[in-house]
């Protein structure tokens, strides 16, 4: 610390270079001075201690030549548009990652940056830079936009099975049918329904049921595991799976392999009347290209689908294949012993 | 009163073209993308209300940066673009994909950051046609309906330069303006001093 001397300077009315110094010192940010050609005249004590480097080792070098990793950049730039044009310049931390090698306590300081120029009478046109740790605000704005995105995930999952929620997945439905419009590629959809799933609850209870659904999701999820496709819980003991750029062949095979995988599962079903296991029943829906104008709801063809399905007798899948013009034709079906041809 | 004819006001649109052009290099250095920055157009009012007369877009919001100088001669510059174009530009620069509908701390401060950039830029090109020395206030960020955003019409004769913006990033295009509030001594100086910095191009 500086001795009273240089305070009674002060109390005459001209504050002594000491004291400036020792006010410099007391900031909790960085403070450079660079001479007209760039060269460091003095930064401050803050400066020494996140840089390493302190004043005396600093002066008279300019700044890449005491931090190499600064050659050719923003810095630079901004510090020569001052020299040269009078003007001053902002660095945002967003904008500039670390941009001077500083560290408190081990961990990188983020830094905004001000970069202005100074008109001293009787001198050539200096340079000043003021640096401000703002590491806190870009970890605390990285928490809050992590919570964000947390939240509008969290209204996006269904809570129960962990998969999309009907709000998801009717959104995403939309999304594809448009892209299966500019684009041609076929598109398929599936309507999963638990078979005979008020017995199951009836006979095991409520709480089993919810693990029922869990387990079966976890089971379909296995399944439906390409990039672009998605399980949905569309409500009750219903689910949905989007296949986008999958056309007939592919979407039955998917509702072959879901039915296999929830088989194999084996959760014991006493009551259902198709199996001695829990089953389900699929509606599979696909169309090749849609050419008419007019909204092809493609999750009621898929409905249709599912309808017949149970009715003919559950454990099973049946497919249709809607036209272009948007006439849906039963293609194919698959029993639940052994898969027939169409 | 018209201060230039077409073929003034097309040669110091491309005085200010340059002038940017500069800018999307600093730019584009710094996002390792393509930024480009044109001026498409350029107008010039005498008077602060006579701006109405422009048909400037009313969006319910603006984003704006705005620097002053004092001098030789006084002028406040004010960057402007509307809200939700403001937050794409700064959402592509800072390479962040998160839908978070309003504008955070950081994002602002890219936002001043990147409008610095460009309004110095473009006051380097006004300090070399008037030749004069001035000071410059660092670069403030303001938000809010576009008359909020400029300042207290003033008594003397202004001269009000307006500069579409175009900034093009990622194939992406953003409109905006860049709007000079200069008080000048009078319309006529300033005009010959323009004239004789164009032709020495």
């Amino acid at each position: 610390m500086q001795t009273p001397t240089a305070l009674v300077d002060a109390c005459h009315g001209v504050p002594s270079a000491d004291l400036l110094q020792v006010v410099l010192d007391a900031l909790q940010e960085g403070i450079l001075l660079l001479d007209a050609r760039g060269a460091i005249v003095c930064w401050n004590d803050w400066m020494a201690r996140m840089s390493g480097v302190d004043c005396a080792q600093a002066q008279g070098r300019t700044l890449p030549e005491v931090f190499p990793t600064m050659a050719c950049s923003r810095v630079i730039e901004a510090v020569d548009w001052a020299l040269r044009r009078g003007l001053p310049s902002f660095l945002s931390a967003s904008l500039n990652k670390v941009p001077f090698p500083l560290k408190h306590e081990g961990a990188p300081i983020e830094q905004n940056l001000y970069v202005t120029p100074l008109d001293v009478p009787g001198r050539e046109r200096q340079c000043l830079i003021r640096i401000v740790d703002v590491t806190s605000v870009v970890e605390k704005e990285h928490i809050l936009r992590r919570r964000a995105q947390k939240m509008k995930e969290l209204a996006m999952i269904d809570p129960l099975t962990g998969v999309a929620n009907r709000r998801r997945f009717e959104a995403a439905l939309i999304e594809e049918t448009r892209r299966h419009r500019r684009r041609g590629l076929p598109l398929s959809l599936l309507m999963l329904d638990v078979d005979h799933f008020k017995a199951y609850n009836d006979t095991y209870g409520h709480l089993a049921g919810d693990e029922c659904l869990a387990a079966l999701a976890a089971a379909i999820a296995t399944v439906v595991r390409r990039a672009g496709d998605l399980l949905g819980r569309l409500g009750g003991e219903e689910f949905a799976v989007l296949l986008p750029e999958t056309d007939r062949a592919g979407a039955c095979a998917v509702a072959e392999d879901i039915l296999t995988a929830v088989r194999e599962l084996a959760l014991p079903h006493s009551a259902s009347s198709s199996s001695d296991r829990v089953t389900l029943s699929i509606g599979v829906a696909c169309v090749e290209r849609i050419q008419s104008s007019a909204a092809c709801e493609l999750m009621a063809v898929a409905d249709t689908a599912l309808y017949e399905a149970k009715n003919g007798g559950r454990n099973r899948y049946v497919c249709y294949q809607v036209d272009s013009e948007c006439r849906a034709a039963r293609c194919c079906a698959e029993s639940g012993a052994a898969p027939q041809a169409a | 009163m018209i201060v230039f004819d077409e073929i003034e006001a097309d040669a110091l649109k491309e005085v200010f073209n340059i002038g940017v052009g500069y800018a999307a290099d600093s730019l584009s250095r710094m996002v390792n993308e393509e930024v480009r920055l044109s001026v498409p157009r350029l107008r010039l009012v005498e008077r602060l209300d006579t701006l109405d007369a422009l048909d400037l877009p009313s969006h319910s919001n603006y984003c704006a940066v705005t620097q002053r100088f004092e001098g030789d001669f006084n002028a406040e510059a004010v960057l402007m673009f509307p809200g939700e174009k403001s937050l794409e530009l700064v959402r592509m620069m800072v390479g962040e994909t998160v839908h978070v509908s309003e504008m955070n701390e950081l994002e602002q401060e890219a936002l001043t950051e990147v409008g610095n950039i460009l309004l110095n830029s473009c006051v380097a090109v006004i300090a070399d046609m008037l030749g004069h020395r001035f000071r410059c206030s660092l670069p403030r960020y303001k938000a809010g309906q576009w008359r909020e955003l400029l300042p207290e019409p003033g008594q003397e004769e202004q001269c009000v330069l307006v500069l579409d913006i175009d900034f093009a990033i990622e194939r992406r295009d953003i409109q905006g303006f860049l709007i000079f509030f200069m008080k000048v001594e009078s319309l006529d100086e300033f005009r010959r001093a323009i004239l004789s910095y164009l032709e020495r191009f």
